[in-house]
């Protein structure tokens, strides 16, 4: 046996073992050759040594994200065959018939809406508490421990009102904070979707001379110049000054700075 | 009644009974989180890559060719998953800290390991986690998956010899690694 077969049996001891002649003739070469020997006694320890590197148990957001998985895909499956089985009808009397019903149950159903304004007030009601449910859902899934969910409380956000300051206040967090670029990105756009709140433009700008990824530094830059945003023009030069910016970055926050003066 | 194989839960579940998929998720959600645990480091990260795996087997459900194997076929869409996921990490990875990860390591490391202490697992974590993503994937598969090699080879699509060459230099890579990390020297 050579040193390259050698090596090849012991990879096949570590994970199944040998059998008795194999095992001997791999002994016989490693008593044979000191160098195999000595790696065999160090590789053999290291693999017993990775037994004691832990792992961690999935938290329950892997299930509730799985079962999440599931049910919105049978959502997916039933809407899709209560629409086959809702299909218009084809023939010419019938669409008449059918769009005839439906202008007279619109009609009816309009009437009996807008004479009850008490369920005006109802409606009106169940809005706000939409509202204050949405608010939370977004806040608590902002906080989650899965970047994924995080991602989803961001995108929840942008479907609220822009006046949200509690929720503008964690999208500014999870731009400053948040350990997934993604995420960071992801709250960046939803953050441009109000450039006119201050508390936003400071959080951005706070942003340009921290974030530490190219992708959000060029995205961050180019807010600045569409915006036209002068206040951002420190934090860029302090930018500039960084020894170790990408060079594509560089070359971005040059013209940006240039379009400024 | 008899239990139903991976293989066969997943040929219906191709064939559009998806409920099998629940069973699947109960059977191999640990396994896979272990495994993205081990490549990656963090276990919330894991999580969400476990959840993609399972969505991506219901996405390309019609892809498994029943009697084809369950277990290779899910850590082939696992070790995808894991490139993607490494991809856009690069983007953001600064460039220097990215080639300080990929130096070649100490090629004749001899360690004494016998006395391993809590400081110097959490060196092997750390020296196990600069390893390349290949060898860290073949590592994992053999060392934490404990598959057999003839199914590592078909998960990797290559000869089980080449996947034991691959764990042996996979592991040669990692002592040297840990040697530089805790500072030790070749004894």
């Amino acid at each position: 046996m050579n040193c390259d077969a050698a090596k090849e049996r012991m990879s096949e001891r570590w994970l199944h073992g040998l059998d008795e002649s194999r095992r001997i003739e791999l002994e016989t070469h490693l008593a044979a050759c000191p160098s195999c020997r000595e790696e065999s006694t160090a590789l053999n320890a290291l693999w017993q040594a990775m037994e004691d590197v832990p792992t961690e148990e999935p938290g329950r957001q892997l299930r509730a994200g799985f079962e999440w998985m599931m049910q919105a895909y049978r959502m997916g499956v039933a809407e899709s065959s209560v629409r086959k089985r809702i299909a218009a009808p084809r023939q010419p009397l019938w669409q008449l018939a059918v769009a005839s019903l439906t202008l007279v149950f619109g009609l009816v159903a309009g009437h009996l809406y807008t004479a009850r304004t008490q369920d005006q007030a109802t409606i009106a009601q169940l809005g706000v508490e939409m509202k204050t449910m949405k608010h939370l859902v977004t806040l608590s899934l902002l906080r989650q421990e899965s970047a994924g969910d995080r991602l989803r409380g961001v995108s929840f956000s942008e479907s609220m009102s822009a006046t949200d300051d509690e929720v503008l206040s964690a999208l500014v967090r999870a731009l400053s904070n948040d350990p997934n670029v993604n995420v960071r990105l992801a709250a960046f756009d939803a953050l441009t979707r109000n450039p006119a709140s201050p508390s936003v433009r400071k959080g951005i700008r706070d942003a340009i001379t921290y974030q530490e990824s190219p992708l959000l530094q060029i995205a961050l830059i180019d807010w600045a110049v569409n915006n036209k945003d002068r206040g951002a023009m420190d934090p860029l030069r302090q930018l500039e000054r960084q020894p170790e910016l990408h060079p594509a970055v560089r070359v971005r926050l040059r013209e940006a700075i240039r379009s400024f003066q | 009644m008899t239990e139903r194989t991976d293989d066969e839960l997943m040929a219906e579940v191709s064939g559009g009974l998806v409920d099998g998929l629940t069973q699947l998720f109960e059977r191999h959600h640990r396994a896979l989180h272990r495994f993205f645990s081990h490549l990656t480091g963090s276990a919330s990260t894991a999580e969400d890559l476990t959840q993609e795996v399972f969505f991506r087997m219901l996405k390309f459900r019609e892809t498994f060719q029943s009697g084809g194997k369950f277990t290779p076929w899910m850590y082939q869409i696992a070790r995808n998953v894991h490139f993607d996921h490494c991809r856009k990490r690069t983007i953001e990875m600064p460039v220097a800290e990215e080639r300080k990860l990929w130096e070649p390591a100490d090629p004749s490391p001899q360690q004494d390991w016998t006395m391993m202490r809590a400081a110097d697992v959490a060196t092997l974590r750390r020296a196990f986690l600069r390893l390349p993503a290949a060898q860290r994937e073949v590592l994992v598969l053999a060392r934490y998956q404990e598959l057999p090699y003839d199914e590592i080879a078909r998960v990797m699509g290559c000869e089980p010899g080449t996947v034991k060459s691959r764990v042996f230099r996979a592991m040669k890579e990692l002592s040297g690694l840990f040697v530089r990390l805790s500072g030790r020297r070749a004894s």
